[in-house]
């Protein structure tokens, strides 16, 4: 059994999910790739949607929505890389 | 007692450019620390981040020391030898409980508690008994054994690059103490071997370091 996730790593792995799709994913393919709850989804994507780390593209009628990942999300990712590697190498 | 030149005359002053590279080592880490807890918010950051700060300041006093000592100003010198013991005292006790803070995090001890019970306790075991010199030696490298097998055992579950560093710079520290000590008995020659391992302990957690740094 894999360790539990902390607040960090569920936010890097929705970023993450949303990258690896090219940088837009459907909320019900999210849903699927972060292992995550209906309601621990919806609490993580209104955060992110408020830090600017994400957007909601609506796309054409009768297609949905779709989240896009930002900047700002990228940089978060960037950053989580970092502490990651700084935390694995002092062991915490 | 002048316990800061410990060494052999001609290694007086060279000893200074070695704690200052340390200063400058531990002072990155501090920083790396720093930006890590703004980041993730997470204490145990920043206690690595006061950790490392103090460590550094330590070795940035103790190379002030050595560097007023050096300026010659000899109708001084009785003053500065006099307060010499002071700074040995401030360095001693900064590098005790940043080694201490640094034992809790890596051990993941969470209570504040215990945390000041201990470092009160060796600070006060330490400063006012006989010996300090040697006795700072000794908890330091009782200390750094501890941290040693820690980062050992985290090589072992990340074998990561980095992670090998770290647990090789803090091997090389710890095994710089014991020559410390044999400065006092045997000869001052040992000061050089034991500041040559702290040397490229420091100069392999720079190394981790900069790796760090550069993580894209």
């Amino acid at each position: 059994m894999g360790e539990k996730r902390d607040k960090l790593d569920i936010v890097n792995d929705i970023l993450v999910a949303i990258m690896n799709k090219g940088g837009k994913i459907k909320p019900t393919h999210l849903l699927y790739k972060s292992n995550l709850s209906h309601e621990g989804m919806k609490k993580y994507i209104s955060e992110l949607k408020e830090k600017e780390m994400i957007l909601e593209e609506s796309e054409e009628k009768g297609k949905g929505k779709k989240f896009v990942i930002t900047d700002r999300g990228f940089k978060f990712l960037e950053d989580y890389k970092k502490v990651k590697e700084f935390t694995r190498s002092f062991g915490f | 007692m002048l316990i800061i030149n410990s060494g052999p005359a001609g290694f007086f002053g060279l000893d200074t450019i070695f704690e200052l590279v340390a200063a400058l080592v531990t002072f990155l880490v501090s920083i790396l620390s720093y930006r890590a807890y703004k980041f993730a918010k997470q204490k145990k950051f920043y206690h690595m981040f006061s950790a490392f700060l103090l460590i550094s300041m330590a070795f940035a006093l103790r190379a002030a020391g050595v560097f007023l000592l050096h300026l010659g100003f000899y109708e001084r010198i009785v003053s500065i030898l006099n307060t010499f013991d002071i700074i040995f005292l401030a360095q001693m006790a900064l590098m005790l409980m940043a080694y201490t803070m640094l034992l809790l995090v890596s051990m993941n001890v969470q209570n504040k508690r215990v945390a000041a019970f201990v470092m009160t306790l060796m600070t006060l075991f330490i400063v006012f008994s006989y010996q300090y010199y040697l006795k700072f030696h000794i908890m330091l490298f009782v200390l750094l054994f501890f941290l040693t097998v820690n980062y050992y055992l985290n090589f072992r579950k990340q074998k990561t690059f980095n992670s090998a560093l770290v647990f090789v710079s803090f091997y090389l520290l710890m095994l710089a103490q014991p020559f410390f000590l044999f400065t006092v008995h045997l000869s001052q020659n040992y000061y050089v071997l034991g500041q040559g391992f702290h040397l490229m302990g420091f100069l392999v957690l720079f190394f981790a370091t900069v790796r760090l740094l550069r993580v894209k």
